[in-house]
């Protein structure tokens, strides 16, 4: 693949409480939808944390950086301040951004993820999926070229879960790249053109989704297949 | 007794012209103490709740400090800074209101700042991650936390005023207690009671009353709207 077009991940270290929790070479595509998958506690948030420029890495490098990147971060939990919906939008207008977002843009932002209707409701009244659509419509406000999203469906219902997944869709096919965050292999499969596996902090396995499943090449990444999948 | 109270209600009826003046001199002070208090304290304890910075812990241990010394310590420094041969003695404001509105800031501002920094500090804890997420600036990460916890905010708003209005050490101090032009609620209060005239003490005292129990009113009565409006 073309080199411009992936994140260039060297030697990436990021290291806390006394052991590594990232220790990272990789290369990441920066367009279509890459998901980054492992156990709990194998580094997917602090990796997503890293591409946003949110955390630095103690040693090592990565190519583009996080201002060029132009990312958005959505968090798996995103909690929203006692104000009405549009309010909690209007937050991103002062974001540290390249353009200046509009009324207009919100208003967009907000019909988009189906939210119009309720942009006059307390934020803290929606459900956990309209909260997760909201914070979807504050990142897309922010026209980023990449969007990174910490498990996006975690705690939703199978219906609202396709209504985000069909959100992410839909901006991957609007030309913005997305690597996400999940436990949900089926979701995986589904989505993802591409495969991070992450294992301690360590990047095991970096292929497209159809080899990484049908021929994991690491025995962590065959045993967590086979747990998750059988699990499910 | 009963009739000081008969006399008290009197005056209260009758809207008393010195009580009245007493009683406006009393919430212009104390109200103008409060703004200040608002004006500086918040934003600084806004910022003391985000930031990471040398000497933060220190200065958080002052400001808790600060919120219990006593009136009469602040007036009594307030009153060397005023008086003629004091640093700020060319501003002439010994024995006037705005000494007076001086005397109270000193009192407001710290406290409004520590109880700020506790509320929002809170908050940055639900909200920073986010914040950060988004690429917030400092500035507006104070300005949507500040909305965020403006509810819980207006404890502090009603400390600050309740510490204002209610003190007498710095005031007496810093005012001299001058009838018709410094004279405030409580300076009075103490006044007319050492005299006798315990009337006036008494209708003061019930206006002191009434006043502290209308602002604990409004702001229950905004609690429970924010919390009907939003959850």
């Amino acid at each position: 693949m073309d080199k411009d077009l992936m994140i260039d991940l060297n030697n990436i270290v990021i290291h806390r409480d006394e052991r590594d929790i990232l220790s990272i070479s990789a290369q990441i595509p920066r367009q279509g939808i890459t998901a980054v998958i492992g156990p709990n506690g194998s580094g997917k948030t602090t990796l997503l944390k890293l591409l946003h420029g949110a955390i630095e890495a103690d040693s090592g490098t990565y190519k583009p950086g996080s201002t060029d990147l132009e990312s958005a971060l959505v968090l798996h939990h995103t909690p929203l301040i006692k104000a009405s919906v549009r309010t909690n939008m209007a937050i991103v207008k002062d974001s540290l951004g390249k353009y200046k977002i509009t009324e207009d843009d919100i208003d967009q932002a907000l019909a988009s993820v189906g939210l119009t209707h309720l942009k006059n409701q307390s934020a803290l009244k929606l459900s956990a999926g309209e909260r997760q659509r909201l914070s979807l419509a504050r990142a897309k406000c922010q026209r980023p070229k990449m969007i990174l999203l910490d498990e996006p469906t975690a705690n939703l219902d199978p219906s609202t879960t396709e209504q985000v997944e069909a959100i992410i869709q839909q901006m991957a096919n609007d030309g913005c790249g997305v690597i996400f965050t999940s436990h949900h292999l089926g979701q995986v499969q589904a989505l993802a053109d591409r495969i991070v596996f992450l294992n301690e902090g360590v990047c095991l396995e970096s292929r497209n989704t159809r080899d990484f499943f049908e021929q994991p090449q690491t025995e962590q990444a065959k045993k967590f297949i086979a747990r998750e999948l059988g699990w499910k | 007794m009963l009739s000081a109270f008969n006399d008290a209600f009197s005056l209260l009826e009758t809207l008393d012209a010195n009580l009245l003046g007493i009683v406006l001199l009393s919430l212009q002070v104390s109200l103008t103490a409060l703004l200040v208090g608002c004006l500086l304290g918040m934003p600084l304890g806004a910022f003391i709740a985000i930031q990471n910075f040398p000497g933060r812990q220190g200065l958080i241990v002052v400001l808790n400090s600060l919120m219990g010394v006593p009136t009469v310590i602040v007036g009594v420094v307030i009153y060397l800074l005023l008086s003629r041969s004091g640093p700020l003695g060319d501003l002439n404001w010994l024995f006037t209101p705005k000494g007076m509105i001086l005397a109270q800031s000193v009192l407001t501002t710290p406290l409004i700042a520590a109880l700020t920094r506790q509320i929002i500090e809170d908050g940055w804890r639900i909200h920073g991650e986010t914040m950060s997420a988004l690429r917030l600036p400092i500035v507006a990460k104070l300005k949507w936390l500040v909305w965020d916890c403006r509810f819980s905010l207006s404890i502090a708003l009603l400390a600050g005023f309740a510490r204002a209005i209610s003190e007498v050490g710095a005031v007496m101090i810093v005012g001299g207690n001058i009838d018709r032009v410094t004279r405030t609620m409580t300076t009075a209060i103490a006044l007319e009671t050492s005299k006798g005239d315990l009337a006036l003490a008494l209708a003061l005292g019930l206006v002191l009353l009434g006043v502290v129990l209308l602002a604990n009113l409004m702001t229950s009565i905004i609690k429970s709207f924010a919390e009907r409006r939003y959850g």
